[in-house]
């Protein structure tokens, strides 16, 4: 069992995650550390330096008097031990780009032993996808002939979807097929917090089944997660 | 300005293979990784006996300017940028394009050279001999371009670097077609990056289709390097920040990069504030904190001057040309106030690690004071063995 947090965020802008943003600071105490992983992006240096500005933004908007840091991490970086942080943030871009280089260089067993240590996890949008049993919820992304799919199944055998929307629903219906997996989808205004044995919905999600999709109640979810 | 659309059908494609037909580049099979290119023998010759008869110093804005006499020279943009540009600070020459689109909303066939101090954040934990968080990024850009004065101003950059007296085995390239996301602007760009013995030296960029408005594009060429970096890199200096000679001369501890972490901090720090933005959790102003604590935390047991980096940093970015809005005398009180904070929330997360003692004081005063209220908490031995791990 997990002694720590997955926060799922169905990605956005800032404006649209602030709320899940507000409850997941919430869940920060002073003196912060974070480590922020946007590996799943496409960027130039100049394209590096907005994307240190928008999770400064991010900090900014929630730490209030906290004093809340962090260290941005790239592809060719030694990995560092994920223990001396407070909390781990992986960003959105290329779900396959991200999968390959957790696989790669052997981040996912430190992504599992961290959040069963009790460390704090944010996935936004790939960061979320990766979490699940299988991430060709988004096919479309595979720009690049990855191999590998299989996600770190930490949510009790389900899928991500994030940026959701009600067009999907065809889409999301055949992936639940192909993947034999059930699939959380996640609209940009919402996310979920899992930990300390509770569930916590920020905005709505659904939950798509062979055949039928649910919209996400917190109280009947709990089991399958935790 | 042209319709992108339609130059394209006219115009050359200027992509990998355009770049290595016209520099004469080879691919490199000595080297260890086959990414490599190089150039032709034979055309080494020919580039460095054109161009060494006088030596350019690439370590002063106008022996720069002067060898790239065909650009007009224009004036450092100020490293924070205003609310919706693509970064809060500047972080490369090219970005005065954005400040032409701001000021007059539309750009002329020009080409400029800019001698601009930048951020790279992205660094922040990163600092080392060679790679720093501030530098000064010397650009050449010329807008409305054609692929061949692209080529013609690689050719340039390239007889400058030979004309330092670098061996051509030396200079490798790679080049590569790519597409490009600065903020909401997408684009196609190709690159050709420069290397010396192995150290990535600077860089040459043709941008076919940079947005001006939703239909309106413009082919912008950007040719770029780290001052600093290339200087270091090509060995002309011992260190990556001369200027701070004696902080690593007098050092019992001579790790250079950590020395050099620590003047960083302070580079950037006083680049920030002396653009009148004051430490704060927010914005620009976040980006100070973030300086002044691994300032702080690198500094221990090192005792590095602050007052004299600051003097050190302010004049060194004035002589490449950059305007503060705030005095130095300022400059120095604002840091040493924010340093003064960020030790004593270190002092109080020491007491917490090593002591396992939890107490309240505001860490939002001078250490004098702060020191003093700690005092009515802690026994004065605690407090000397807990400053003795960070002094």
């Amino acid at each position: 069992m997990n002694k720590g947090y997955i926060i799922l965020s169905g990605g956005g802008n800032i404006e649209m995650s602030f709320n899940l943003d507000e409850k997941y600071f919430s869940l920060l105490k002073n003196n912060t550390k974070i480590l922020y992983i946007p590996i799943a992006l496409n960027r130039t240096k100049i394209g590096f330096e907005a994307c240190y500005d928008w999770f400064s933004t991010v900090i900014s908007n929630h730490s209030g008097e906290k004093d809340i840091d962090f260290t941005m991490l790239f592809e060719n970086d030694e990995i560092p031990d994920f223990e001396t942080y407070d909390s781990i943030y992986i960003g959105g871009g290329n779900t396959y780009k991200l999968l390959d280089y957790i696989y790669r260089e052997n981040v996912g067993k430190k992504i599992i032993d961290y959040i069963k240590r009790g460390g704090i996890f944010y996935g936004g949008s790939a960061g979320a996808i990766v979490l699940g049993k299988d991430i060709r919820t988004v096919e479309e992304e595979n720009d690049n002939d990855y191999s590998c799919f299989n996600g770190l199944n930490l949510l009790g055998g389900q899928s991500v979807i994030c940026h959701y929307e009600e067009t999907f629903d065809e889409k999301i219906f055949k992936s639940v097929q192909k993947i034999n997996s059930q699939i959380i989808a996640l609209p940009e205004n919402s996310g979920i917090i899992i930990g300390g044995n509770i569930v916590e919905m920020a905005g709505k999600a659904f939950i798509f089944g062979e055949n039928n999709k649910k919209q996400i109640l917190t109280s009947k979810f709990v089991s399958n997660l935790i | 300005m042209e319709n992108i659309e339609s130059k394209n059908q006219e115009s050359i494609k200027c992509d990998r293979d355009f770049i290595l037909k016209n520099l004469k580049l080879v691919a490199d099979n000595e080297s260890e990784s086959k990414k490599f290119l190089k150039l032709e023998a034979d055309l080494l010759v020919d580039n460095t006996n054109a161009e060494r008869l006088e030596k350019t110093s690439i370590d002063s804005p106008e022996t720069l300017f002067r060898y790239f006499e065909s650009a007009k020279i224009v004036k450092p943009d100020k490293i924070c940028r205003p609310k919706g540009d693509t970064t809060f600070f500047t972080s490369a020459g090219v970005q005065h394009i954005e400040t032409i689109l701001r000021e007059k909303g539309n750009f002329k066939k020009e080409q400029f050279a800019i001698a601009q101090p930048v951020i790279r954040s992205q660094f922040i934990d990163k600092v080392k001999e060679g790679t720093s968080t501030s530098f000064i990024n010397f650009s050449v850009e010329s807008i409305d371009t054609t692929p061949d004065e692209f080529i013609a101003l690689c050719n340039k950059f390239i007889k400058l670097i030979l004309n330092q007296g670098v061996n051509t085995r030396d200079l490798k390239f790679v080049a590569k077609d790519s597409s490009v996301k600065w903020g909401d602007k997408k684009f196609s760009n190709v690159f050709l990056k420069v290397y010396f013995n192995n150290i990535e030296i600077g860089e040459c960029i043709y941008i076919y289709d940079y947005p001006i408005t939703e239909n309106e594009k413009v082919s912008i060429a950007d040719i770029g390097f780290g001052v600093e970096r290339l200087n270091w890199a090509i060995g002309k200096d011992k260190y990556y920040l001369p200027e701070y000679k004696n902080f690593y001369v007098n050092k019992i501890d001579k790790d250079k990069d950590k020395i050099t972490s620590i003047i960083d901090c302070v580079r950037s720090m006083v680049l920030i504030v002396g653009d009148g933005i004051k430490p704060s959790n927010h914005d620009h102003g976040y980006r100070i904190r973030q300086f002044s604590k691994r300032f702080v935390f690198r500094n221990q047991r090192m005792g590095m001057n602050v007052a004299e980096l600051i003097h050190l940093s302010y004049e060194n970015w004035e002589k490449w040309g950059y305007k503060f809005s705030v005095s130095e005398k300022d400059i120095i009180e604002i840091i040493k106030l924010e340093n003064d904070r960020n030790f004593n929330g270190l002092f109080l997360s020491k007491l917490r690690k090593i002591e396992k003692i939890d107490i309240y004081a505001d860490i939002n005063q001078n250490t004098t004071k702060f020191l003093h209220q700690v005092s009515f908490s802690l026994p004065k031995e605690l407090v000397a063995k807990i400053l003795e791990t960070i002094k």
